[in-house]
């Protein structure tokens, strides 16, 4: 099957005061046509920072060092800016975490809107206003009229998100890529922003690559999910697959430190030890410091991406508790 | 309905603060100095001539009441009288304000239009030769002490080149020959009106030089705060999401980052306002230029502090003026303002 | 610091604020890259260490105190008087020496007045609110609404020339800016976490603002007060060019400025060393105020 977009041993550095940052360290993944991805992992794993190197607008001092971003055929990495430039909003768009700040506070809802159609289909005013009234209608905002004349302060975080939503359908994409859309919103606005993405892939086609440290909404909303830790992917596969038979120490931490009703009166697991900072690249497989399982093996090699099952090619761990080479 | 509201309330504050600032103008004129009467009198008082001149300025009077008459007589539009000249101040002050005006007018209208564009193209292309160009011009500029930038010039376009005068607004020869007909008293805009072209050139010569050290400071604090704000715009997740859905570089930088900066760049204009109006005290004196840095200068060396303080005062109202204004537009544009 | 003490920290929660002694570190790192702050502290360093050691550096301490030396008047550049004489017959390079000495104690001496007086005041304001702060509000607002030129001349020809009352009527009209700054600092430090969990266990009020908000509020503080010192210099040079401040034949460099004003076009060199004076001084401090701001500013620092 032809992927939509696959990233391949994604490497991006930063260079910072404090020494060079190893952001993302060969990180693989794909995203079919018309599914929902989800990349989830904690704070500082790499996975915003892997988006904007695809969309290649890391900031000024961040760099792709290695690796490949193909869509469509085309290697981003590769692209030149003019070619970005027609990729993003029209073949690929973004929204991100904190609706309130990703909208200009001194234009009108309405006014942003209306240029990135502009921008992208060179369409005459009316039927600009036509089509902006239509998205806005499409993200299920009411009274799309009176948002389009309101200021973004004006409006709560579940509907600016939505015209986040709105504005990236706007320019036609074909991959959203949405890093975190629900965290900064309430819970009960969260399932209603994460059903409506549900609903626009229903409905238009829209492949999404979900970002988020939350468990929870993988499993409500992806379809496939890869587990993201100190910059590469240490477990990928059907979000049913993964979640229920998860593999990797990681992983099988993470939903253990979820809050759970069995729990009730005891104390909240945590995986010991803290999240890696970056600046150093840590020998063999990233976990081994962390890890309850860590043999002499993990702390030498770092372990590749293998089949959990020769039956099963889709579900993939990189641990050597699971690798041929190592029997347990 | 909401800016009325905050337009309401600006304008009651700045009440307040002038009433405030009568307050300290006379605490200035009255309490601090170590005689009033005496200085009234002037050089080698007699112990007479302090108790009439005590007398005359009520200052045996307890201080309230001291302050209320000086309160009313603001209100009046009377500032009192000058020590040295014995002239109402206030009539001074129309003949000297024009001329300055017209300078701090000239030399904002530099700074300005040089400065913005600058500090935007700066700060849109970080790194470049223009942002080192324009860098070590601001710095310069706002290092360079006023009064020394002066006499430089001076040095440099008038004894070497021989290009620019540097006293006075006009030279006697221009007055004599093609007089002037004050009309606002700003010498460029009268010369103009009346079709005076020898005298609205001899006009501009003079105004070159003390516009242009005038202008200097402001010039560089507009580099620097604007390009610090169009870079600080720049860094904001709005313009990220912008790139993101593919607008263009140059949308991007005039439209969209441009709105969003220009609201620190009007309290930059505020503030070389502000400077202007301070620094052309040192400019008038460097070019002798008849305006009120000069009759305040005087003022300060003859200790004629009704003038000293009426000055200050009244520049003060004007400046509380400008930025109540300059406020004002700021919450016109933004539509977050909110009384902070 | 993790936290409050006792609750463990889960990895899902934001970390507490750096420790503010490897902030300096990082702050100083970044410092030390940029070259025109090193050469603006190299500078200031000269200026300093030739008005302290004056008396020691001239062969003519006299005549940098003030006293004339008519003979040698209007003495160009030469071997015995590297920067000339002025119209006194004056070293001119003694009379730089010795006007450092006045400008430089007084630029220096404004700031910490400043800071003095504006910082507890900002602090109070910020921490207690209410009337207190309306209260110190509106001084602020009042001393804010005057140009501060105006109002240090006005102050300072009211208290009558000299060294300290002019510096007094600087220092005066420049602590609202450090009182406003303080005060919102302190105003978006008291919601902050660590705040509330430091009262919650209970620390008395003052324990609260002089051990936590204080030591957080003062970085932008410093890097303001380095930013005014230039400012402040010029301040007091332009009041000391009009006439207020130190008085002749005492030496300061702005009326080494002013009474070299009327020889400028033919002999520049004395009025002209002092401008310099005045210039290389103002340049140095916003070398090193402009380092420190991009140093101290986390998003600037990263590159």
């Amino acid at each position: 099957m032809t992927e939509l977009l696959t990233v391949e041993n994604l490497h991006v550095v930063f260079q910072t005061y404090a020494g060079t940052v190893y952001a993302v360290n060969g990180m693989t993944f794909s995203v079919q046509p018309g599914e929902i991805f989800g990349l989830v992992g904690e704070s500082g794993c790499g996975k915003s920072v892997a988006c904007l190197a695809i969309l290649r607008i890391l900031p000024g001092h961040g760099r792709i060092t290695a690796g490949r971003v193909l869509f469509d055929g085309h290697d981003l990495t590769q692209a030149k800016e003019s070619e970005m430039q027609a990729i993003r909003g029209r073949q690929i768009a973004m929204i991100f975490q904190d609706p309130s700040t990703s909208l200009n506070p001194v234009f009108t809802v309405g006014s942003q809107i209306k240029r990135i159609i502009r921008h992208h289909t060179q369409a005459s005013r009316q039927a600009t206003e036509q089509r902006a009234l239509e998205l806005l209608d499409e993200v299920a905002l009411p009274d799309p009229p009176r948002i389009m004349q309101a200021y973004p302060h004006e409006l709560s975080g579940g509907m600016q998100q939505r015209v986040m939503i709105a504005m990236a359908l706007a320019s036609g994409a074909r991959l959203l890529i949405a890093d975190e859309p629900t965290t900064a919103l309430d819970v009960t606005i969260q399932n209603q922003i994460l059903e409506l993405l549900v609903e626009l892939r229903r409905h238009v086609g829209l492949s999404i690559l979900l970002i988020t440290h939350n468990l929870g909404v993988v499993a409500e909303t992806c379809d496939r999910v890869g587990v993201a830790y100190a910059g590469q992917i240490v477990e990928i596969g059907p979000t049913s697959e993964v979640l229920h038979a998860m593999k990797h120490p990681y992983t099988q931490g993470l939903l253990a430190a979820l809050p759970s009703a069995q729990q009730k009166g005891r104390d909240l697991l945590s995986i010991p030890g803290s999240v890696p900072n970056g600046l150093s690249v840590i020998p063999g497989c990233p976990f081994h410091p962390r890890c309850p399982h860590v043999m002499e093996v993990c702390r030498q090699t770092p372990p590749r991406l293998t089949a959990v099952n020769l039956g099963e090619a889709q579900h993939q761990v990189a641990c050597y508790l699971y690798s041929p080479e190592t029997a347990q | 309905m909401q800016r009325w509201e905050y337009l309401l309330k600006r304008l009651f504050l700045a009440i307040v603060v002038l009433f405030s600032i009568s307050l300290i103008t006379f605490f200035i004129a009255r309490v601090l100095p170590s005689d009033p009467a005496a200085a009234w009198v002037g050089p080698r008082p007699t112990q007479e001539q302090i108790a009439k001149a005590t007398q005359t300025l009520g200052l045996d009077q307890p201080l309230y009441v001291q302050y209320w008459r000086y309160l009313t007589s603001l209100l009046r539009g009377d500032l009192g009288v000058s020590i040295k000249s014995r002239q109402p101040i206030l009539t001074e002050l129309k003949t000297y304000l024009p001329a300055t005006l017209e300078l701090v007018i000239a030399s904002m209208i530099i700074g300005e239009l040089i400065g913005l564009p600058l500090g935007v193209l700066s700060g849109a292309w970080k790194g470049g030769a223009l942002d080192n160009f324009s860098r070590i011009l601001a710095v310069a500029c706002v290092s360079v002490p006023t009064f020394f930038l002066g006499l430089l010039l001076q040095l440099v376009f008038f004894a070497r080149l021989k290009l620019l005068p540097i006293s006075g607004r006009i030279s006697n020869e221009i007055a004599i020959n093609y007089p002037i007909t004050p009309i606002t008293g700003f010498y460029t805009i009268d010369t103009l009106i009346a079709g005076n072209w020898p005298a609205f050139q001899d006009v501009l010569l003079h105004l070159i030089l003390p516009a242009i050290t005038l202008a200097a400071f402001g010039l560089g604090l507009s580099i620097r705060m604007t390009r610090a704000s169009i870079i600080e715009t720049l860094n904001e997740k709005y313009i990220l999401a912008a790139r993101v859905a593919g607008l263009p570089r140059r949308t991007i930088l005039f439209v969209l980052a441009l709105k969003n900066a220009i609201m620190p760049t009007l309290n930059v204009i505020g503030l070389s306002f502000v400077y202007s109006l301070t620094g052309s005290i040192l400019v008038e004196v460097i070019f002798s230029w008849p305006g009120l840095g000069q009759y305040l200068t005087n003022a300060v060396l003859s200790l004629d502090f009704p003038v000293i303080v009426s000055v200050t005062l009244v520049v003060t109202v004007f400046y509380v003026a400008v930025n109540l204004a300059l406020d004002l537009i700021q919450a016109a544009i933004d539509p977050r303002v909110t009384l902070s | 610091m993790q936290g409050a003490p006792g609750i463990e920290v889960s990895p899902f929660v934001e970390p507490a604020p750096a420790a503010t002694y490897s902030e300096w570190r990082l702050i100083w790192r970044s410092f030390r890259q940029d070259k025109l702050a090193l050469i603006g502290l190299a500078i200031i360093l000269v200026f300093i260490l030739g008005a302290a050691f004056a008396p020691l550096l001239t062969p003519y301490p006299e005549q940098g105190r003030g006293d004339p030396n008519i003979l040698e008047k209007f003495k160009p550049p030469s071997a015995a008087h590297p920067l000339g004489t002025d119209y006194l017959g004056r070293d001119v390079l003694a009379r730089v020496l010795y006007g450092g000495r006045s400008s430089l104690s007084m630029g220096f001496l404004v700031v910490v007045i400043a800071v003095l007086i504006g910082v507890p005041l900002g602090a109070i304001a910020g921490y207690l609110g209410g009337w207190v702060d309306e209260i110190i509000m509106r001084a602020t607002d009042v001393f804010m609404a005057f140009p501060s030129l105006l109002l240090a001349l006005a102050i300072a020809s009211a208290l009558g020339a000299g060294f300290t009352n002019t510096m007094i009527a600087i220092a005066v009209t420049w602590w609202p800016w450090y009182t406003r700054l303080v005060r919102s600092q302190t105003l978006s430090l008291r919601e902050r976490f660590f705040v509330e969990a430091a009262r919650s266990i209970g620390l008395p009020g003052h324990k609260i603002v002089l051990t936590h908000v204080l030591p957080n509020v003062m970085t932008p503080v410093w890097v303001q007060a380095t930013l005014d010192l230039g400012s402040a210099i010029l301040i007091s040079a332009a009041l000391n060019f009009v006439g207020l401040g130190v008085q002749p034949p005492a030496a300061d460099w702005g009326n080494m400025v002013s009474q070299g004003r009327l020889y400028f076009i033919d002999r520049p060199w004395f009025a002209g060393a002092a401008g310099a004076a005045i210039f290389l001084t103002v340049l140095a401090f916003n070398f090193i105020g402009d380092a420190l701001r991009d140093a101290a500013d986390p998003y600037l620092r990263r590159t």
